[in-house]
Parts: C-alpha cells; sequence; structure tokens
C-alpha cells in the first residue's frame, strides 16, 4: 500500500506541487501573524526613571476600584490624582518628604516655542539631574536641560499663572524620559498647588502603616516605581493597537488559509476520481483508498507544515520590519521568541490538510469503480452535507446579522463583529456555490455561445458542466473579493457615518483644538477669546464618566465637561428625549447605550478623578456610531484644562476681525483654528489612519496568498483539462485558439468568484447600513471601488496568466499522446 | 476516373536520439484510392498507428512526404496543418475522444465552430442521422453507450466532408455485434458516398469490410489482399506472426 501511495506522489505531482504549496504558504502566513501577535503580549521591561533614586513613591490613585457583588471592579481614571494635603502632611510628620508636582510649560526661544513640564528642583537628584553649571533654581530663576552658555540668560517662560521672563540660573544634561524645566520647590508649589507624587524617605512598610489600608493612594516601591515615570504605559499603548491589528490579521490571514487550504486538499481528490476508480477496480477497499489519501496528504501535510514554520520565521521579521516603517509599530518593536506560533500554525496545516481530504475521501470512496471509470461526467452539484452545511451557517450568518439589528446595532460598527461576519457568509456561499455556478455562467457565458465560433459554446458547457470544479477555483476569487469588500466596505461606510455625523453636529464657525492637548486652554487665554465681539464660546474638556450596569460591568463613557449654556448653540445633537438647555451643574446628557436613560431619573456616576456623584438626567442623545459620548459642565471637571473651544458669531458680527483676533489670542500658546469647513474636512474619524493602513497590510498580505492560491488552482485545474485539450486539438483546434479558450474560461471563474464575493459584501454592508441607520445614523454605504477594480483586475490577470501558462505547457506534448493519456 | 486520395512517398518515421532510436515507418510508399475503404494490419510496433497518424497529419514523418490531393501536408506549418485537418481529414479514435462536457450534437458541430462557422441544426441532424443517432441529439457522452459514442466520434469527423476519413482501431473498445454495425455503417458510407476510407484494426473480421487489406511489419510494407475474406486475412496474419518468431 505505501508503494503505491509513494507510486501515486510521484505521478500527480501537479496536483501534489499544487495542495504543498497552497498549506506550506498558508502555515507560513499563520506562523508569521503567530509570532507577530506573540510578540506584541510583552512589552520590554524599562526600569523606573524619574523616581530611580528614591526608596518609597506615595501618589494619589490612578484607577477606580468600586465593589460588585463579584469582586472589586477597576478601570483607570481619566485624570489620576494627586496626593490628599492631609496625607502629605501626616507624612512629612514622620519621615522626610519631597513633594513632585508637574505642569505644562511653554518655553519662548529664538527658535520657537517649546512646551516642557515643570517640576519643583528637590526631585531633580531622583532622576539621576546633575547640575553641569550654575547653581540651584531661586524665586524667579529656572533650570533646564542644555549648554553651560545659557546660564544666566534669560527665557520668556508662559506657566499656568501667566508669562514671566526668567533667568537660567543652571543647566543639567539632557535625559531620555523628558524635557523639564526645574522651578524652586515654592515657586512649583505655587504654579501647581496639587502634589502629584510624594517621596517619602522612609520604610516602605512604615510609609504603608502610616497611609493605612483606606487612602486613596498607592505606595510605589521597586521597579512599581516605573508608574510614576512619565506615560509610563506608552509601550503597552503603543503595543495595543499592533495587538488588536495582528490579532485580526491574525484571524483573517487563518481563516482565509483554512479555507484555501481546505479546498485546495478536496479539490486535489476530486481531481483524482479517475486514479481511485482505477484502484478501485484493482480490488482496492474503499477503506484501502481512503487510508491511502489520508497518509498522501499525511506527508504532504507533515512536509508543507514544516516547510510553512521555516518560512514563518523568515517571514515574521520580515512582518516586524513593515509594521515598523509603516510607524504601526513602535521602532523597538520586534519579534520575539516564541514557540507556540509554530505550533498552532503546524497543527492547523496537518488538521486542515488531514480533515478536507477526509471529507473528501468519505465521498471518493463511495465511488464504485465503474462509475469512476466512465468518462469525467458531468459533476454532480450538492451532496447533502453541503447543503446542511451551507444552508446552516447561510441561517446562522444572515441571522445574527438580523438579530445584531434588532438587538444591539452598536455592534456591528466593532472591528471584531466586522471582520469575523464576512468569515461565516464566505464559508456558507462557498458551499453554495455548485447551485449558483450553473445559472451565473449561464447567464455570463450566453450570449458568446451564440455567436458562431466555439469559444462560448465551450465555455458555457465546461464551465456549467464542471460545476464543483469551477466553483473550487472560483473559491480564491470569492475570499478576496468578498473580505476586500467587506473590510474596506465596512470602514469606508463607517468612517463616512462618522464624517455625516461631525458635518451634522458642528454648528460652530470655529473649532479651536489645543495643540498640546495635556496641556489644554488657560482660564486667561478662554477669557480673551469670550472677549471678542460677536463671538459666542463654548468651552469642553475631554474626561470620562464611570458607571456600574447590571451590578458588576464599571464601564467607562468618554464624556465632554462643556459649557452649561453653550452646548446647543455650538453642536447639533441627535436628542431623543428632553433638553440639552436643561443641563446644569446637577445634571447629565447620557446617550441611549446607557441601561438606565429616561430622562429625570437620576443616576449614579463616578466622575474623571473618581469623586462618586449622582446626577439627574437632563437629555438623551442616540448613540450614533459610538462618539456620541456623555456631556456634563465643567464643574464636574474643574482642574481639567478645557482642550476644544467652539466659537459661533452673532449674526453680524465682523467675522474676519474676529477671526483675526481669535488667532491673536491664541499665538502665544499655540493652537489649530479650523473654520467649519476646515474641521469636517481635517476631523479624523475615529477609524484611524493605524486601523486603515493595518487593514492595507492585512489584506495586502491576504490577496498574495490568494493570488497564489487562485494561480495554483488554475494550474491544477488546467492540468486536469490536459485530455480535453488534447481532444479539442485532435478536433481541429489551433493553439491560439485553445489559449483563448483557456483564457476565457479562466476570466468566466473569475467573474464567478467576484459575483459569489459581491454576495456576500454586499449582504455584509447592507448589515452594517442597517445598523447606522437602527442608530439614526443616516449616511450611504461607500464601496472602495478602485481597490476592489484593482483587486479584481489583479485576479483576472493571475487567473488568465496561470491557465494560459500551464495551457502552454500542456500544448507542448503532441495531442495524440495526451489524447492517449486519458485511458 | 480513379484518382489517389493520398499519397505516402518513402515516408521514414523514426523516435528519439540518434543513438537508439527506434525506426517505426522505413521509407514506405503507400497511397490509398479516392472511394475505397483500406485496412492496414500489421503485429504490435509494425507502425501501423504511426502510419495513419502522419498520414492524417497528426504526425510528421522524419522524412519523405505526405501528398493529400496536390497538398504536401509535411510543407505546411503547424497552424496550417491544423486547419486543413479541420477541413479536409476526419480521424476516428478506439477511444472516442469525444468531449464529456458537450452534447452529441455540440460535439459533433464542434470542427466547424472551430472554423468560425455555426452549423444549421438541419446540418448537424443530418449527420448524426446517418450514423444512426437521431434522437440522441442532445445526450452527454456519459449518458451513451460505447457504440454510440463511436458514432458521435465519426459524425463529428463526417460534417466537415473530408477527403478521407481515417481510424485508429475503431471498433476496438466495442463489443463485437455493436462493433460490426459500425463496420457496416462505414462500409455503407463508401458505397453510397464514395467516402475513403483508412481504418488500422487487427481484428481480421473488422479488416473483412474493407476493399483491400495492406499488411505492415517492421515499418514496411509487407504484402497486401483486395476483397479479402476474414479467413484469408487471418491466415495471412498468422503466417506473418510466425515468420516474425
Amino acid at each position: 500500500m505505501l508503494t503505491v501511495t509513494l507510486r501515486t506522489l510521484r505521478t500527480r505531482w501537479v496536483t501534489l506541487v499544487g495542495t504543498f504549496v497552497a498549506l506550506a504558504l498558508g502555515v507560513a502566513l499563520i506562523a508569521t501573524m503567530g509570532l507577530g501577535l506573540a510578540s506584541t503580549w510583552e512589552a520590554p521591561a524599562r526600569e523606573p526613571e524619574r523616581f530611580a533614586g528614591a526608596a518609597v513613591v506615595v501618589r494619589g490613585a490612578d484607577e477606580l476600584r468600586v465593589p460588585s457583588p463579584i469582586g472589586e471592579r477597576k478601570q483607570p481614571l481619566a485624570r489620576p490624582r494627586g496626593v490628599a494635603p492631609e496625607v502629605a502632611k501626616a507624612l512629612a510628620a514622620k519621615a522626610r518628604t519631597v513633594a513632585d508636582r508637574s505642569f505644562p510649560v511653554r518655553v519662548s526661544r529664538r527658535d520657537g516655542d517649546d512646551t516642557l513640564v515643570g517640576h519643583p528642583w528637590s526631585v531633580a537628584t531622583f532622576g539621576g539631574y546633575r547640575l553641569n553649571a550654575g547653581h540651584e533654581p531661586r524665586a524667579g530663576e529656572v533650570v533646564l536641560a542644555g549648554s553651560p552658555a545659557l546660564v544666566g540668560t534669560a527665557v520668556r517662560v508662559r506657566t499656568p499663572a501667566g508669562v514671566s521672563t526668567r533667568t537660567v540660573a543652571g543647566v543639567v544634561a539632557p535625559v531620555r524620559f523628558e524635557r523639564a524645566l526645574f522651578f524652586s520647590d515654592a515657586e512649583a508649589a505655587r504654579l501647581s498647588p496639587r502634589i502629584d507624587h510624594l517621596v517619602v524617605e522612609a520604610a516602605p512598610e512604615l510609609v504603608r502603616t502610616l497611609v493605612g489600608p483606606g487612602a486613596d493612594v498607592q505606595v510605589l516601591t521597586g521597579d512599581d516605581r516605573r508608574r510614576a515615570d512619565p506615560d509610563p504605559d506608552r509601550d503597552r499603548d503603543a503595543l495595543i493597537a499592533m495587538n488588536a491589528l495582528l490579532g485580526t490579521a491574525g484571524g483573517v490571514t487563518t481563516f482565509v488559509c483554512v479555507f484555501v487550504v481546505a479546498s485546495t486538499f478536496a479539490f486535489a481528490v476530486a481531481q483524482r476520481r479517475r486514479d481511485i476508480g482505477l484502484l478501485r477496480t484493482a480490488g482496492a477497499t474503499p477503506r484501502q483508498i481512503r487510508r491511502m489519501l489520508v497518509i498522501e496528504a499525511a506527508v504532504v501535510g507533515v512536509l508543507a507544515s514544516a516547510t510553512g514554520c521555516v518560512l514563518g520565521s523568515h517571514g515574521a521579521p520580515i512582518l516586524a520590519g513593515l509594521l515598523v516603517d509603516e510607524k504601526l509599530a513602535p521602532s523597538w518593536f520586534t519579534i520575539g521568541a516564541h514557540t507556540w506560533p509554530y505550533q498552532v500554525a503546524f497543527w492547523t496545516g496537518l488538521l486542515v490538510a488531514l480533515a478536507g481530504v477526509t471529507v473528501a475521501t468519505v465521498r471518493a470512496g463511495r465511488i464504485r469503480a465503474v462509475e469512476a471509470l466512465r468518462e469525467a461526467s458531468i459533476d454532480k452539484a450538492m451532496t447533502p452535507g453541503r447543503w446542511l452545511f451551507g444552508v446552516g451557517l447561510l441561517a446562522t450568518g444572515v441571522g445574527m446579522l438580523v438579530w445584531r439589528l434588532l438587538a444591539d446595532p452598536g455592534d456591528a460598527l466593532h472591528r471584531k463583529t466586522y471582520t469575523t461576519q464576512p468569515m461565516l457568509l464566505i464559508t456558507a456561499v462557498a458551499l453554495l456555490a455548485p447551485i449558483l455556478v450553473r445559472p451565473l455562467t449561464r447567464l455570463l457565458a450566453w450570449p458568446p455561445a451564440q455567436l458562431p465560433g466555439a469559444t462560448g459554446m465551450l465555455v458555457l458547457q465546461n464551465a456549467a458542466a464542471g460545476v464543483r470544479r469551477t466553483a473550487a477555483v472560483a473559491a480564491p476569487v470569492l475570499v478576496t473579493v468578498a473580505l476586500a469588500g467587506s473590510l474596506l466596505g465596512a470602514t469606508a461606510t463607517i468612517d463616512e457615518a462618522k464624517a455625516a455625523e461631525i458635518r451634522e453636529q458642528t454648528r460652530a464657525d470655529l473649532v479651536v483644538r489645543a495643540d498640546d492637548t495635556s496641556a489644554g486652554f488657560d482660564d486667561r487665554t478662554v477669557a480673551r477669546i469670550r472677549a471678542v465681539p460677536g463671538a459666542t464660546v463654548m468651552v469642553s474638556a475631554t474626561t470620562a464618566v464611570y458607571r456600574l450596569e447590571d451590578g458588576h460591568a464599571l464601564i467607562r463613557s468618554d464624556a465632554r465637561a462643556v459649557d452649561a449654556r453653550g452646548l446647543s448653540g455650538a453642536r447639533t445633537l441627535p436628542v431623543e428625549a428632553g433638553s440639552l438647555d436643561g443641563l446644569d451643574d446637577t445634571s447629565i446628557v447620557v446617550n441611549t447605550e446607557w441601561a438606565q436613560h429616561t430622562v429625570g431619573e437620576r443616576v449614579d456616576v463616578w466622575l474623571g478623578d473618581g469623586t462618586r456623584t449622582s446626577l439627574r438626567i437632563a437629555a438623551v442623545i442616540a448613540a450614533g456610531t459610538g462618539d456620541n459620548g456623555v456631556y456634563l459642565t465643567r464643574h464636574h471637571a474643574r482642574d481639567v484644562a478645557p482642550d476644544r473651544l467652539d466659537v459661533t458669531w452673532a449674526p453680524g458680527a465682523d467675522r474676519v476681525a474676529g477671526d483675526a483676533a481669535v488667532r491673536a489670542a491664541l499665538e502665544p500658546i499655540g493652537a489649530r483654528v479650523l473654520t467649519r469647513a476646515q474641521w469636517i474636512e481635517a476631523a479624523d474619524p475615529s477609524v484611524s489612519r493605524q486601523t486603515r493602513v493595518g487593514y492595507a497590510v492585512v489584506l495586502g498580505i491576504t490577496l498574495v496568498y490568494t493570488g497564489i492560491a487562485l494561480a495554483n488552482t488554475m494550474v491544477m485545474g488546467t492540468s486536469d483539462r490536459a485530455p480535453d485539450l488534447a481532444t479539442l486539438r485532435l478536433t481541429g483546434a489551433t493553439k491560439r485558439q485553445i489559449l483563448v479558450l483557456v483564457g476565457a474560461e479562466a476570466l468566466t471563474v473569475v467573474v464567478v468568484g467576484a459575483v459569489l464575493g459581491s454576495i456576500v459584501t454586499a449582504l455584509n454592508l447592507l448589515g452594517i447600513w442597517g445598523s447606522l441607520a437602527a442608530l439614526s445614523v443616516r449616511s450611504p454605504i461607500v464601496l472602495p471601488w478602485q481597490t476592489l477594480g484593482a483587486t479584481l483586475a489583479a485576479c483576472a490577470v493571475v487567473a488568465v496568466v496561470a491557465a494560459m501558462l500551464s495551457a502552454v505547457g500542456a500544448l507542448r506534448t503532441r495531442p495524440i499522446e495526451s489524447a492517449g493519456a486519458r485511458e | 476516373m480513379i484518382r489517389d486520395a493520398i499519397r505516402l512517398r518513402s515516408v521514414s518515421r523514426s523516435y528519439g536520439s540518434a543513438d537508439d532510436a527506434v525506426t517505426a515507418l522505413d521509407d514506405l510508399s503507400l497511397s490509398f484510392t479516392e472511394g475505397t475503404f483500406t485496412a492496414v494490419m500489421g503485429p504490435s510496433g509494425s507502425g501501423k498507428s504511426t502510419l495513419l497518424h502522419c498520414a492524417a497529419g497528426l504526425d510528421r514523418p522524419t522524412s519523405g512526404s505526405v501528398l493529400l490531393g496536390e497538398t504536401d501536408l509535411t510543407a505546411l506549418s503547424e497552424t496550417k496543418l491544423t486547419l486543413l485537418r479541420r477541413q479536409r481529414i476526419g480521424f476516428v479514435f478506439q477511444s472516442f475522444n469525444l468531449l464529456p462536457a458537450l452534447t452529441a450534437e455540440q460535439n459533433v458541430a464542434l470542427p466547424l465552430r472551430l472554423g468560425g462557422r455555426r452549423p444549421g441544426r438541419s446540418e448537424v441532424q443530418d449527420v448524426l442521422a446517418r450514423v444512426g443517432l437521431a434522437g440522441r441529439a442532445r445526450h452527454r457522452p456519459g449518458e451513451m453507450s460505447g457504440g454510440q459514442q463511436q458514432r458521435v466520434a465519426i459524425a463529428r469527423a463526417l460534417i466537415t466532408h473530408p477527403d478521407v476519413l481515417f481510424g485508429d482501431e475503431p471498433t476496438g473498445a466495442l463489443d463485437s455485434t455493436t462493433g460490426r454495425e459500425v463496420l457496416r455503417m462505414l462500409r455503407a458510407m463508401v458505397d453510397e458516398q464514395r467516402q475513403t476510407i483508412v481504418m488500422v484494426t487487427h481484428d481480421p473480421v473488422a479488416a473483412s469490410y474493407a476493399d483491400r487489406v495492406v499488411f505492415l511489419a517492421d515499418g514496411r510494407l509487407h504484402g497486401e489482399l483486395t476483397a479479402p475474406s476474414a479467413e484469408s486475412i487471418a491466415a495471412r496474419m498468422t503466417r506473418m506472426e510466425t515468420v516474425a518468431c
């Protein structure tokens, strides 16, 4: 039996090479994505920096902890708290303490403005700062990083308290983790009263005892002191986006690989009907046939999966490089030494190969010897299993779409949803494809079949007769078009919906965004803009509100803290109930995503700094695409500087002069001033560049793979047609006619795949459109026609070229020999 | 007037490289008269199939020339040769070589359509009726018996009204009753329409339907019989095989 296996390995090499290529590349892709994904789970460990020299650092809580029946729920706070003055006082009574404060400062120099972070001088020593020249800062003086020549010069410094000219008392060496400007301790305390960190020179246990368990502070020691460094999560944050991207990429590519490999292996078995028939006549039992095919698949599977793992180990660093070049990944991103991706890729590949063959052999084993020996007759289009799974998956896919529409329309806009939804439908349509192939090819090839020539007729008859073959070869095109259409269409449609939302909601004539959102606008600047004649200014700050839903889910909502009276003048929000004018310091505007959204009721919330409060619901707005957060007054975010101003001109106001006045007022602090039209255009919908480029990378890789798979099945399919082509030549077809025929057939298959893919795309996008409508966002379906067209053209070129090249190969032998090969 | 439909002049055909070439045809000259039925016989490896392929323009002789009427097939390009075959030569194979995806009438119409002409309905129907398959036009090869498939193949060869119809063991894959029906049909074409037929066979009974039997051995002519009976052919073949051994 094994010798038969080895012999068939030699003879059916086109089929075997085809399955090998599909599997090896598929496994390589899975391994590559897996390695990338594994490497996003751990950010490189970094040492504490700013407080490296301090034993214990006490800081205010940076997360909200809420007890619930199933344990304590946590969420990071939008606005971490400072150390309460009582705590600071209590600690100072028992040990030496140094208070740290951080506040944005702007320094004007000859070569332009610069935003630095201000600190008291006493903390400099913990970060390893040493004076290179000069002395420590006294009142009216500062220390900064730079050359000793700066000592004694004057700099203009803008602090929250205003602009002043200060003398450079000394200079330090620059550091990697921040760009600081040091003030005297007293002055820093005046500029920023809040204590951000407190260095305590005492044993950690003592500090913990002194602070007590109930106090809202953290005691950081050892590596935990890293939490007190500027932006301690930046490495992790950079990886979170990467993790989401590679997770999606991994999901999509794994699906595509499994789909392509399974269909290639099944196709390969279907191609060998005749071999199987011969073996059956020679006395092989169905069991032996199955064993032979499974052993063969195992041999190919192991070799191809192993090759794929090797390819993957080379591919992953290339992927990492690509992601870094595209600025999708931080520059330090590299592929770590992980073994599980290889395991996953190897076993997935092998199992899929075996599963594809097993399913196909159940059918093949049933073939009666005589049946198989007959001239390849008309394919039986559908088997019961195909019906069962096809209809089942279709019902599930469409059912989920409808259910989502009714129950949770917002879910359709989530990335996880719109990347998995197409997979169900693609598989369903691929399984049901044979039913659609015949009418489709009839429709496509009927007009040319009426021409006197033979090509149209042959295309029509061959495609319709080889329904399963056509469906199998069309599968890679189906998956390509459906994925590109669904994913790009979904992001584009959601982008458009978000843009439409912004267009509809923006009423202000000018929108001003702070350059540095952490600094925001100071009160004086805001007052100056309010004073511009004819201007109505609505000030808003970014914060968050937390609520406990169902007793255990602590949910964060992005919130805007706005001027109570200005909201309805500056924004047109989709109000469902209540009135925006009802918003005051005791109330909140929520959206329909909140479980509790009845106007007039009270809702318990935690504010951005963790303060618990109860607010009355003044109005309810539609959830929209997810960006319609909640609104409360600035009373609830007093210490957050506003980062956006909506300026509306009174009728008859001098807009040109006003515009100039606003820009002049902002000049010293730097800000983006945009007109309504500019704002709408520039408003970056939250499907960010990262997502879009990420999809381009994911789809690009997937398309290259499906392209290869398409060429592969084309070659496999055409090599199978060698006897037919030989017969045609014996009947008097010229080589040119054969090539035209093969090309036309390939093109027909591509069109069939494209139509099937479009069906999937249409279903998916209709689902998203419906969900948007259910969220009261009226916005059209957007299809990236150019990308889709280019994808389709690429598929067509690949298919036609691959089919023609393999036909040229088949034409090289004398027709009289290949026709004989049929026997 | 008696004319030759096809003439082979000193045709040689060898396969393989110069060192260990196998000679299938060795300086063979032979002609087939218009309106006659010739059977080509000989033991395995005698070169009878090669003779047929060279005569039908499916294979090219290593040397010598093949004349179809006044046209020298060996001087034509591959495409010209294909076009000529399509218009003037019919070929029937042992293994039928029908396209499984096409119906009987589509298979029959194929040579004309490849020539860019869509045959009239009646044209195809007539040919199918001539081979006794009037009611089977819409059936695919898989739905027909071997004899019926071979008739479709003959109808396909006849649709172009070829100068010569070649058959390579056309009854080889058929049972004797069906085979005899096909042979009677071929005989009738010669008698009634003066169709020229050249057929390779190893079956003395099949050969007995021919006007003339030529015998090949080792790529050379080895005698011939005119208006033969199955018995005389069988006796000749037995003699040839004993000589060969």
